[in-house]
């Protein structure tokens, strides 16, 4: 049973009011870390449909139904990071037509990093899910490490250290781009 | 790079991100919300926007791969493919001229599709290297890109809407003959190229690619044709057709090993993985490279924590690499 604060069991109108007030931190959370504002608004709407899918069975944390409504986001973000993962990259291959080098779906799923690739953009973009989301709740959401532990409800022992890895693997990736570039002239 | 201006980069990087207030975002929240409270069908108003953002989005790729295909000079034409052994396609004289009219280009693509366009945008006649093309971007809800040759005014690629389905009904000789019959309807050859049947899973979505590769001499020619098809219901919703002019195909001096290798070491990936190499023959008119026997080598190296790819030609006569691409 629901036992969101203040909300009666089974009070649909004051549930949808409860989620409604939490879109607009849940926009926001979902640009930082999809880095795509039209992505960002497909993640609150599927978080949205999720949260109300389960609105009967999920136990709110009492006094805390943002925090449970933004953890549903977080796991739309991470379920479309891991998507955006398993798509092949574009090839190169000068001598193909656009459907051999990128296919259909492909196409539709990258053009938000085609129109906007910068090697840090990408170096993000290669990141394990869960680093990707930690870089963007620290540097995009400005969130302390204490803050992050809470809300990914983690040590903050280990966001350090995913914070730390994503930090190095951003680099490590740049440092490599920067390498083949020097290299090409 | 150090720390702090790692850190100050990223800042400033995902600044860029900060979303405005959405009022539309509000208003379909609680549309949603209304529309799941009432059981009525899920999300009507909100699919209504992803379809448009869908071909927005579409829209966008289609323009990079342009100015990908416009400044390396990738050609994607019907009308250019002449002098490869062996080819069952003819050449045309006119190739590269723009001998049909904008709206002759619409009747064209509407002819293929059996109905009248939509809304629909038309760009172009837009040079490539065999040749040039009109881009016809149709609006939603049926929204459909293709491309046009400007000379012959056939449908040379077809972009139309990748159907979210993950079931699987269709064997891959099943996607296969649904993409021959395909291809006979619309009277595109295929004879004497050799097909590829590949299932992708791109997570939303599950669907067959039907490729027919000319290969001569174990050498791939660019001359392609590519049916993308709904593994549930054996339609074929994209497709392109690739016929680029290319020469004799010379004989190669480098063996594979040996061009692995020198795409290994072009690559600067740490630890790389082999994932693809072969033998191709670019197309005469390429702006880079036209015209040679290449190894197209595709590298991959997943030890930093994340997937990096390569792809490299390297020049099957005298060696020379060049990196075509990295993801």
């Amino acid at each position: 049973m629901i036992e969101l604060a203040g909300v009666q069991p089974c009070d649909d109108d004051r549930v949808a009011e409860s989620l409604l007030a939490g879109v607009p931190e849940a926009h926001r959370l979902a640009s930082w870390i999809l880095r795509d504002p039209i992505g960002a608004e497909d993640a609150v709407q599927e978080a949205l449909m999720r949260a109300w899918k389960v609105r009967r069975t999920i136990r709110f944390e009492l006094g805390e139904p943002q925090r449970w409504f933004m953890r549903i986001v977080l796991n739309v973000c991470r379920d479309e990071l891991r998507r955006r993962r398993r798509q092949p990259v574009v090839s190169g291959s000068q001598d193909r037509a656009p459907m051999s080098t990128t296919t259909a779906a492909t196409m539709a799923a990258t053009a938000p990093t085609l129109a906007d690739r910068d090697d840090l953009d990408r170096a993000i973009g290669r990141l394990k899910e869960d680093e990707q989301i930690v870089l963007g709740l620290r540097f995009g959401r400005d969130m302390t490490i204490p803050q992050i532990a809470t809300q990914l409800r983690l040590p903050e022992g280990t966001v350090k250290s995913r914070l730390h890895y994503a930090l190095e693997h951003v680099r490590a990736a740049i440092e490599a781009e920067r390498r083949a570039e020097e290299q090409r002239r | 790079m150090s720390v702090p201006d790692l850190e100050a980069r990223l800042r400033s990087h995902y600044e860029r991100f900060r979303p405005d207030d959405s009022t539309r975002l509000a208003m379909a929240s609680r549309q949603t919300l209304d529309d799941l409270s009432l059981t009525r069908p899920a999300r009507p108003f909100w699919r209504a926007g992803r379809l448009v953002t869908a071909v927005a989005v579409v829209a966008v790729a289609l323009v990079a791969v342009g100015l990908v295909i416009g400044s390396r000079g990738v050609p994607a034409s019907t009308t250019g493919f002449a002098g490869a052994p062996g080819s069952a396609a003819s050449a045309s004289p006119s190739m590269g001229a723009a001998s049909i009219t904008k709206d002759a280009a619409v009747h064209s693509l509407e002819t293929f599709l059996g109905r009248k366009l939509g809304e629909a945008t038309v760009d172009g006649p837009t040079a490539g290297a065999a040749g040039s093309y009109y881009q016809i971007m149709e609006s939603p809800p049926t929204g459909v890109v293709a491309w046009v040759d400007a000379s012959s005014g056939r449908v040379i690629y077809l972009l139309g809407t990748v159907p979210e389905t993950t079931k699987v009904k269709l064997t891959p000789a099943q996607a296969q003959a649904a993409a021959e019959a395909f291809f006979k309807v619309h009277d595109i050859s295929i004879d004497g190229l050799t097909p590829t049947v590949k299932l992708e899973d791109h997570g939303c979505c599950k669907l067959y690619s039907v490729e027919w590769e000319h290969i001569v001499n174990g050498v791939t020619l660019p001359d392609s044709r590519l049916a993308q098809v709904d593994p549930a219901t054996g339609n074929v919703f994209s497709f392109s057709d690739q016929r680029v002019a290319s020469g004799p195909v010379p004989s190669p001096k480098i063996a594979r090993d040996e061009a692995i290798r020198l795409a290994t070491v072009a690559s600067g990936l740490t630890t790389p993985k082999l994932e693809d190499a072969h033998l191709m023959l670019t197309g005469t008119s390429s702006p880079v490279w036209g015209g040679r026997l290449v190894w197209s080598v595709q590298l991959s190296d997943d030890s930093q924590g994340y997937v990096s790819a390569a792809w490299v030609y390297v020049d099957a006569v005298t060696g020379e690499t060049v990196i075509t691409g990295r993801g």
